[in-house]
């Protein structure tokens, strides 16, 4: 029995194999001597004789492996031609390279044997033959397993309130509000302690971390509260935040006093979270399928689900996304400084209009409280755009251009943050003291103190009188400034205002 | 039948006339150079695509992958720009190889 597709399989192996064509030239035949065949068989010749047809028409195989040879050659020895004459053009080296990328790795190792004193070669080569050295495969390993570890003990930790009859479910102030409070500690220590795993920092620092991660859970599940819960809820609000910039400490380790450590910080911190959403984005995707398959079995899972896989997969997350955020610098481009290109002029748009139209109708929206927090958001936001913006900034045309637009961003934020002063003074006055107004005039100040100190570095930097890094470092100046506040409105305030 | 040399001379000339109509791929290229030279042109199909693949190197030629509706791929090859030029120069110097016999044998 004649197997024509196997001959013709057959072939083609042998054209790739003893005659060395490519296999993508050797499919080409391929398709030729299909098509010969096909023609033969419609005018009713039998399938072994149209292959033995086609096969001769196509040549003996020899003679086209010959015939590529040389067409194989001219093409090496054309691109060897072309490395040669730019070896001292790293543009157009680079251009070659992402022209042919396998053919330039072939060839350049003939052309370094030429010219070995040719530096640019020379990295190529460097950058083409690279392996991690051992030493590094085996710090990703750790990495990995450390992650594992964490992730662990974090699904470990956020299920252990169930021994105390603490439900997930059960979020509202007066019952105590468990996991509300103590979110952070669900995961926040387990990417400190990944950063200090990674890095050699020193006990005490260590030992700071812990005693202020101790002592804050210690305090926030101690602290007393009343009706009407504001000093509750404000904790709750504030101690992750202050929380997060321990983890910053972790994060800086040893050279937790350098500003560009810290602006790195920030950075980090836009990332992870772009990445947590990412993480939860796709978490949530696999849940409804998982609880849509299950419900097709006549199966309803989803209070299990969510309680179980669902909270341990919400504090894995950023833990995995810290990992991923250390994995990926300094390969990938930053996701933060990307959207924040794009949303930096959206968003000054925005301010203006707003502001314009507060302007022009005279309604104020600083008398609702939520608001007011709404907009210290906004403001937080705002000086996240610009250090995104800034320190991304590698003097390419485009940072020049946002070099105005952060201004004007700054600009407009020191404008609403003003109107937030005056309303939240106003109310003071009005309605007396209240841990909310306290809380939110500290913050404001805080926001001016950060967004004017930004505005004078620029004025300064384009008067040419401070270096671009002043721009950059003050928002880290600030942080220790923030920490502290933020510790005073977690801890100070309940004991100030009487935990109510 | 046209001689060995005569036919590698006149391979390119003949291919990029028949890419400056429309893009075609291997078979269909040899069907249409046997059709027009009544069967007299007649290259070993497999010899066709080291001289395709040479004009492409020298950038004259580009191609792409296509399904055909069977499901099998074909590469298909279009003149590029530098091409329609080289036909031009290429055609010249047949006119005038062909002006130059007409010339001797008119005599």
């Amino acid at each position: 029995m004649f197997r024509l597709e196997e001959e013709v399989l057959g072939w083609t192996r042998r054209l790739t194999r003893e005659a060395r064509l490519a296999p993508a030239d050797a499919e080409e035949l391929a398709s030729h001597l299909w098509d010969l065949i096909e023609n033969d068989l419609y005018a009713g010749v039998r399938p072994e004789d149209a292959f033995a047809r086609a096969r001769s028409r196509m040549g003996a195989e020899a003679d086209i492996a010959a015939e590529f040879a040389i067409v194989y050659e001219e093409e090496y020895m054309d691109f060897e031609k072309q490395i040669t004459e730019s070896r001292d053009d790293p543009p157009a080296l680079e251009a070659l390279y992402r022209q042919k990328p396998q053919a330039f790795t072939a060839s350049l190792a003939r052309v370094l044997e030429r010219f070995p004193g040719s530096a640019v070669l020379s990295a190529w080569k460097a950058r083409l033959s690279y392996a991690p050295f051992l030493a590094d495969r085996r710090k990703e390993l750790r990495d990995l397993l450390t992650l594992v570890g964490l992730c662990l003990l974090a699904a470990f930790l956020s299920k252990l309130p169930l021994a105390w009859g603490h439900d997930v479910w059960k979020m509202d102030l007066a019952g105590g509000a468990v996991y509300p409070r103590n979110a952070s500690f669900f995961f926040m220590p387990m990417i400190a302690a990944f950063y200090f795993l990674r890095q050699r920092s020193r006990a005490w620092l260590v030992i700071v971390a812990g005693v202020m991660f101790l002592a804050a859970f210690v305090g926030i599940n101690l602290m007393p509260a009343q009706a009407p819960w504001q000093t509750r809820a404000l904790s709750i609000l504030h101690l992750p935040l202050m929380l997060w910039l321990v983890v910053g400490l972790a994060f800086a380790g040893n050279d937790w006093r350098s500003l560009p450590v810290r602006v790195d910080f920030i950075r980090f911190t836009g990332e992870l979270f772009i990445y947590t959403v990412l993480i939860l984005l796709g978490g949530g995707v696999l849940t409804m399928f998982t609880l849509s398959i299950f419900k097709l079995i006549g199966m309803d899972i989803q209070h299990d689900y969510v309680s179980w896989v669902g909270v341990v997969g919400l504090f894995c997350a950023p833990i995995v996304a810290a990992w991923l955020t250390e994995k990926k610098r300094g390969l990938a481009d930053n996701f933060a400084p990307v959207l924040s290109y794009i949303f930096t002029p959206l968003f000054l748009v925005t301010l203006l209009v707003f502001l314009l139209l507060m302007a022009l109708t005279g309604r104020s929206p600083y008398t609702e409280r939520e608001s007011l927090l709404l907009f210290n958001v906004m403001l937080i936001l705002v000086i996240a755009l610009v250090v995104f913006n800034i320190s991304e900034r590698k003097l390419t045309p485009i940072s020049r251009v946002y070099d105005p637009l952060n201004a004007g961003l700054i600009a407009a934020a020191i404008a609403i943050d003003a109107i937030a002063l005056s309303a939240i003074l106003g109310r003071l006055s009005a309605f007396g003291p209240s841990p909310n107004r306290f809380a939110l005039l500290g913050e404001n100040l805080l926001l001016l103190v950060n967004l004017v100190g930004l505005a004078v570095q620029y004025v300064r930097y384009f008067a040419r009188a401070a270096p671009f890094s002043a721009v950059e470092n003050w928002t880290a100046r600030c942080l220790p400034l923030y920490g502290a506040w933020l510790a005073v409105v977690a801890f100070l305030f309940p004991v100030l205002f009487g935990y109510a | 039948m046209i001689s060995k040399d005569l036919t590698a001379a006149s391979s390119s000339a003949l291919l990029l006339s028949i890419l400056s109509e429309s893009d075609s791929y291997g078979y269909q290229i040899l069907q249409s150079v046997r059709e027009i030279s009544e069967e007299k042109i007649a290259w070993s199909d497999g010899m066709l695509y080291p001289v395709l693949h040479r004009l492409e190197a020298r950038g004259l030629v580009s191609s792409y992958w296509k399904s055909a509706p069977s499901g099998r791929r074909r590469k298909y090859y279009r003149l590029t720009a530098p091409g329609r030029k080289a036909l031009a120069a290429q055609r010249e110097e047949w006119m005038v190889v062909d002006g130059a016999l007409k010339k001797l044998w008119a005599r």
